[in-house]
């Protein structure tokens, strides 16, 4: 915040300068364009601006009409080796308006991209006045440090209606200069702020980003633009009456009031149960449960039953399914080595379980993903004993996976060989990358990233973090292994009882890495961590990077993981997508995603404290009932938002409501609730049909697109009509229920508080009753009911 | 049936902008931006596209090189077809019965061979962008074509890569179904001696208990969730689903014409899909990738299998008049190395690759674009996967050049930079 406090005052005192130098004194006064054009500061920005150097125009492998520049600009000096070309006469020095560079954009000449803009535009003066410079090149002296938005948040009201913001690029060698006129200016939402070139008009009421792109830079400015109709005018009271819980509801109160949108009332007793049920342990509350909270009189029975729910196994149970998404636990490697999928997935998922259920410090459980080797430091022997007793397990799943779950570090997430036995450390670093900084570099594998600071070498250095990584046998335990057999022949030789020596494939770390090269320089990049100083090439250089990741004053890792909490609980990241975070893609509650990273790094990591931080607040206890100004909002947590079932939860929920189960997963030893089934795959043709239709993750990629829970065609279909429903609900808890001979009324509430987990109001309950009067078949009646029931939108979502 | 057509009009314009969320200025300002937008022709009603995922050896298959060196040429040998002077490989007999109604477009190219990214790319027509997921042409057909109601607009078979809706948002997502199914899958029908009034019954005390959620009505899940709800409800009232998946029903001759291969029950599944009013049918095949042992692998599985169900497929939609309003297009995400490898396989080469179309308006008996002599590169009509998507759109009456809107807010093109090949069309 300082800094770009000081740079505001910087830009209004110098209100219609363009340059301004931080070093000297008193700057000094210039007409524009600045004193000397640039080519890194001013022409080949206004190349990416004008979209020439896209991959369908000069960007292209090949180029377009023998001219060809780098892609969004990454190399400047081909790019000026291109233009410069003597060949090429798109530069005439003798008489600057000749030349290509400025006829062929302003379709002044054949131009296969058409018009991008007038000679005598900024664009057009800034190219020729470059050229009658004499159209040089200072290597470096376009270097960024950093791109902002001056001011970078801005309220457009009736009384404001727009505002031109000022885009300042602090380079290198520390100046600073306005760039707004090199930028290119993007709206995330036109309905709410509308751009003409580099001003931004008030469009309708809501909040969005503007986000400036300077020569693939991007910088964000926040447009708060509230809500003016009179409904706010009643809205002054329910603010007034709002009682803040914690830190997130100032927060999140503070803009609701600047955007002129209302909150939702608190929600009530039945709402927070089902509610609160469904998102930490993924199943409905049973009926007796919910009588027995709406009875207790306790004042503080929201906050218990939190705690109760945060330490029940099935919350541990559902974040190790979390977290098993997180970090791909169902990906092997396009070449299956030992591991069966069953055994592997049920192993991963057993190990964060443990953690989770022990409350194990986040930054803790990272570095033991991170920093995982299969011997852990043992001799091979003893290693060799150990895989011996898991092979022994291995007819018992459980026991197999629980045996896991004893190690300190999960090495499977390494074990993922593409071919033979070779790692693809370039998707792993891409995925450590994704799951743990919420970045995502693929682009950047190839080119520069289009909008965002990454660069090819920033991608292959972090790459290089992890080309030690290595699976088959170290040396050490090569000649370890060698030994042994040796033993065993001496022993069989000597007709002693000799045991087989299990198969051994290990992670380790060799000594040996193969380095990728820089991607223009052709020398071995230094392994360094994302926008952070290289790390010692010797040693294991992923703890050099753990400490880094989870290094307090690393920002991006709390903050990463604060948002994927805040998405699990409310249906929508702070970021959005989780796992894009990028200048281009600002949060919407900055200060609330600070707060949140900064609580949770004070707590040590502690996962529980956070979830219950975010759980207690009164932002995530209000009803999902809209008032009338907030219900087309969906980024400013004004009410609870309406959240598909993920998939497993729905399987959950149709068995407690029907009181009748799917059955067990393949090799499980006892049926399990869904939500802590450990494998993609079940092998049980019911579940598995119900988890693909309602789109439980495949847990391969990383990427958080496959975090897709909303609702489709398919799963209503199913719904209405899978024939086991039902049967299920016919021959399932509902005969026993009858068999007590309930009243009608009580027959009614029991349905709706097993399905719905509420109490039928007047009309319904009348409904109800008309339909059980209307028949002598009890059972059927009954079963039309649940069936109904269960097939509302109140039933396949939380709320 | 009933066929509507649309000529593209600023009426139609302007409702497919509010269909999107277009403010009026917004939209305005894209219609200033966008190319002219006037269809001449009919557009096509639907598409049906057969996926061969892994990237085919479309050298072997389309576009064979016989004079080229052993080591380019391969095995197969070109044969004559019914388009005189045109010859494609000798293991697709019944295609060559058939090119007289189709298109061969011999100069696809970009620049990604990797499956995943390059899938993405033609099954989109977007460069792929870890920002953004881009919608498949099914789920944009899905989206701004009218709907028949009583079936789902857009189904797939087998999971093929990057089918999904992207940006769109899953209510313009793939109905996807297993393409090894052997059975009607659950799920998709009530059975062919439903209770229907049973049925009705339980819908109607359904909405009943629905009611009382609309206070959350203004949820974007809420209210997406209840137009599936109606949708749903007409589709199993119809059992158009499960009529066009039960080929029991349909004659031997008919079955045997398409092959017992899944690809072959599945087309013909897709034929009747599209008959009952699916708007686009992905059929995806798998086992393209021949890395090892091409020439083995195509003779004896894959080309007998593609040939056989291909070619029953355009047939029977031209017998039955619907071959003018349906697309068939055949292709995968790249074409192979004319460079036989070590292992008698060949690798993954985007920079040239060949596919076929038929019907929709397109030429019958024509051949687009060309590669040099040894099928290296393109030399002539090149296309990019974002001018194969811009052309099928065209086809279909939806402008490529239309806007539509990213969760974000994003504006968006629905194709950026393809280009509409109006050589291909009739």
């Amino acid at each position: 915040m300082g800094r770009i406090a000081r740079l505001l005052v910087f830009a209004s005192c110098f209100a219609g300068l363009t340059t301004v130098r931080a070093a000297g004194p008193s700057p000094t006064r210039l007409d524009w364009p600045a004193e000397h054009v640039d080519f890194e500061r001013h022409v080949a920005p206004l190349l990416s601006r004008y979209g020439c150097n896209v991959g369908s125009c000069h960007g292209s492998a090949e180029g377009k009409g023998g001219f060809k520049l780098s892609l969004f600009g990454f190399d400047m000096t081909a790019d000026y080796a291109a233009i410069t070309d003597v060949n090429g006469s798109r530069i005439d020095l003798s008489e600057p308006d000749l030349s290509l560079l400025l006829l062929k954009p302003a379709l002044q000449t054949d131009h296969g991209g058409g018009k991008r803009f007038s000679e005598d535009s900024v664009a057009g003066r800034t190219i020729r006045r470059w050229i009658a410079e004499g159209a040089e090149h200072r290597p470096g002296s376009g270097t960024l440090r950093s791109v902002e938005c001056v001011p970078n948040r801005t309220i457009l009201s009736p009384d404001k209606l727009e505002i031109r913001p000022k885009v300042i690029a602090t380079f290198a060698d520390g100046t600073h200069e306005d760039v707004t006129e090199y930028c290119e200016f993007r709206s995330q939402d036109e309905t709410v702020a509308s751009l003409d070139e580099a001003v931004i008009r008030r469009a309708g009421p809501g909040d969005t980003h503007v986000i400036a792109v300077y020569r693939g830079y991007p910088a964000g400015m926040a447009v708060l633009s509230p809500n003016t109709d009179e409904a706010t005018a009643d809205g002054t009271s329910l603010f007034a009456q709002y009682r803040a819980n914690n830190q997130i509801d100032h927060l999140i109160v503070q803009k609701l009031q600047i955007l002129g949108i209302e909150p939702s009332p608190l929600a009530d007793d039945v709402e927070f149960l089902r509610r609160v049920s469904l998102a930490a342990i993924g199943q409905l509350p049973a009926p007796a449960e919910i009588r027995q909270f709406v009875a207790d009189t306790d004042q503080d029975k929201w906050a218990r039953k939190i705690d109760t729910l945060l330490s029940h196994p099935l919350h541990a149970a559902l974040w190790a399914t979390r977290m098993c998404e997180i970090t791909g636990s169902r990906d092997l490697g396009s070449a299956r080595m030992r591991d069966s999928d069953n055994q592997r997935e049920w192993s991963w998922h057993a190990w964060f379980r443990k953690r989770f259920a022990d409350n194990v410090p986040y930054d803790e459980m990272v570095r033991d993903i991170l920093c995982a080797t299969t011997l852990e430091g043992r001799e091979f022997s003893d290693y060799v004993d150990c895989a011996a007793q898991a092979d022994e397990l291995s007819d018992d799943i459980d026991a197999l996976s629980e045996h896991y779950a004893e190690r300190r570090t999960l090495d499977l997430f390494w074990r993922r060989p593409k071919v033979n036995e070779d790692l693809d450390v370039e998707e792993l670093a891409e995925r450590v990358s994704a799951a743990f900084l919420g970045v995502r570099i693929e682009c950047a594998k190839c080119h520069k990233h289009p909008f965002d600071r990454w660069t090819q070498d920033d991608h292959r250095s972090l790459t290089n973090v992890f080309t030690q990584v290595k699976l088959g046998l170290s040396p050490r335990s090569r000649s370890a292994m060698v030994d042994l057999l040796k033993d065993q022949r001496e022993a069989r030789r000597k007709g002693l009882p000799t045991e087989t020596i299990p198969a051994v494939q290990e992670v380790f770390i060799s000594t040996s890495p193969h380095d990728k090269l820089g991607a223009s320089s052709q020398t071995k990049l230094a392994p360094r961590p994302l926008g952070a100083q290289p790390i010692p090439r010797q040693g294991d250089r992923r703890e050099a990077f753990a400490v880094w990741l989870t290094d307090t004053a690393n920002p991006m890792f709390a903050r990463n993981f604060v948002n994927r909490v805040w998405q699990w609980y409310f249906g929508r990241g702070l970021v959005e997508p989780v796992d894009a975070f990028s200048a281009a893609n600002p949060p919407s509650h900055p200060k609330l995603l600070d707060t949140l990273a900064d609580e949770f790094i004070r707590s040590g990591f502690d996962v529980r404290r956070l979830e219950r931080m975010i759980l207690t607040s009164r932002t995530w206890q209000q009803s999902s009932i809209s008032t009338k100004t907030n219900a087309s909002d969906e980024r400013n947590f004004a009410r609870a938002y309406v959240i598909p079932l993920r998939a497993e939860s729905l399987v959950d929920a149709v068995q407690s409501a029907t009181g009748s189960s799917f059955g067990k997963v393949e090799l499980a030893r006892q049926e399990l609730p869904a939500v802590a089934i450990p494998v993609g795959r079940t092998g049980n043709p019911q579940l598995d049909t119900w988890f693909s239709a309602f789109q439980r993750p495949e847990r391969k990629l990383t990427c958080d697109c496959e975090q897709n829970f909303e609702p489709t065609l398919r799963q209503t279909m199913l719904l209405l009509s899978d024939p086991d429903m039902l049967a299920r609900i016919r021959e399932g808890s509902l005969v026993d229920m009858l068999a007590q001979d309930p009243s009608n009324e009580e027959l009614v509430e029991e349905l709706f508080l097993r399905s719905l987990s509420r109490w039928p109001d007047k009309r319904e309950c009348l409904e109800a009753m008309n339909v059980l009067d209307s028949t002598g078949d009890r059972l059927a009646a009954a079963a039309d009911l649940l069936w109904s029931l269960m097939n509302t939108r109140e039933f396949v979502t939380n709320h | 049936m009933q066929r509507k057509q649309s000529t593209y009009t600023r009426r139609n314009f302007l409702q497919v902008g509010s269909m999107l969320g277009l403010s009026l200025p917004m939209l305005l300002r894209a219609k200033a931006t966008a190319a002219p937008t006037v269809m001449n022709n009919v557009p096509a009603r639907n598409m049906i596209l057969v996926w061969l995922g892994g990237g085919p050896a479309t050298i072997d298959m389309w576009d064979p090189k016989p004079d080229a060196p052993d080591a380019i040429r391969g095995e197969f040998a070109p044969t004559s077809t019914s388009v005189s002077g045109l010859q494609i490989c000798e293991h697709l007999p019944e295609m060559a019965q058939v090119t007289h109604k189709c298109t061969l477009i011999r100069s696809l190219q970009h620049s990604i061979p990797a499956h995943g990214p390059g899938s993405q790319y033609v099954m989109t027509g977007h460069v792929p962008s870890a920002a953004l997921e881009y919608p498949s042409l099914g789920s944009v057909t899905a989206r701004m074509l009218e709907p028949v109601g009583g079936v789902p607009p857009y189904v797939t078979f087998g999971n093929p890569p990057s089918s999904g809706a992207g940006y769109l948002g899953s209510a313009w997502s793939a109905f996807e179904l297993d393409a090894t199914m052997r059975e009607i899958p659950r799920g998709v029908s009530l059975g062919a001696d439903a209770d229907m009034a049973a049925f009705d019954k339980r819908v109607k005390l359904r909405n009943v208990f629905d009611r009382r959620f609309d206070t959350r009505n203004a949820d974007r899940i809420a209210r997406g969730l209840d137009a599936f709800q109606q949708q749903a409800v007409d589709v199993l009232r119809r059992d158009s689903v499960r009529r066009a998946l039960d080929i029991e029903s349909a004659s031997d001759e008919e079955k045997k014409s398409y092959g017992a291969s899944n690809l072959g029950m599945n087309s013909l599944r897709a034929r009747r899909l599209v008959e009952s009013g699916v708007r686009y049918v992905t059929v995806g095949m798998e086992g393209w990738d021949t890395h090892v042992n091409n020439f083995n692998t195509l003779r004896n599985t894959l080309l007998p299998r593609l040939d056989k169900a291909l070619a029953a497929l355009i047939v029977d939609l031209d017998c039955r008049g619907m071959l003018d309003e349906t697309i068939v297009c055949c292709c995968g995400e790249f074409g192979r190395t004319p460079q036989i490898n070590g292992t008698a396989g060949r690798d993954h080469w985007s920079s040239a690759m060949s596919l076929l179309v038929a019907g929709g308006g397109f030429k019958a008996g024509f051949v687009h674009g060309a590669t040099d002599k040894f099928g290296n590169a393109v030399i002539e009509g090149a296309m990019s996967p974002a001018d194969l998507a811009a052309t099928f759109l065209w086809r279909l009456g939806i402008d490529p050049a239309a806007i539509t809107r990213t969760p974000s807010g994003r504006t968006m093109p629905i194709i950026r930079d393809g280009i509409v090949v109006s050589e291909l069309f009739a």
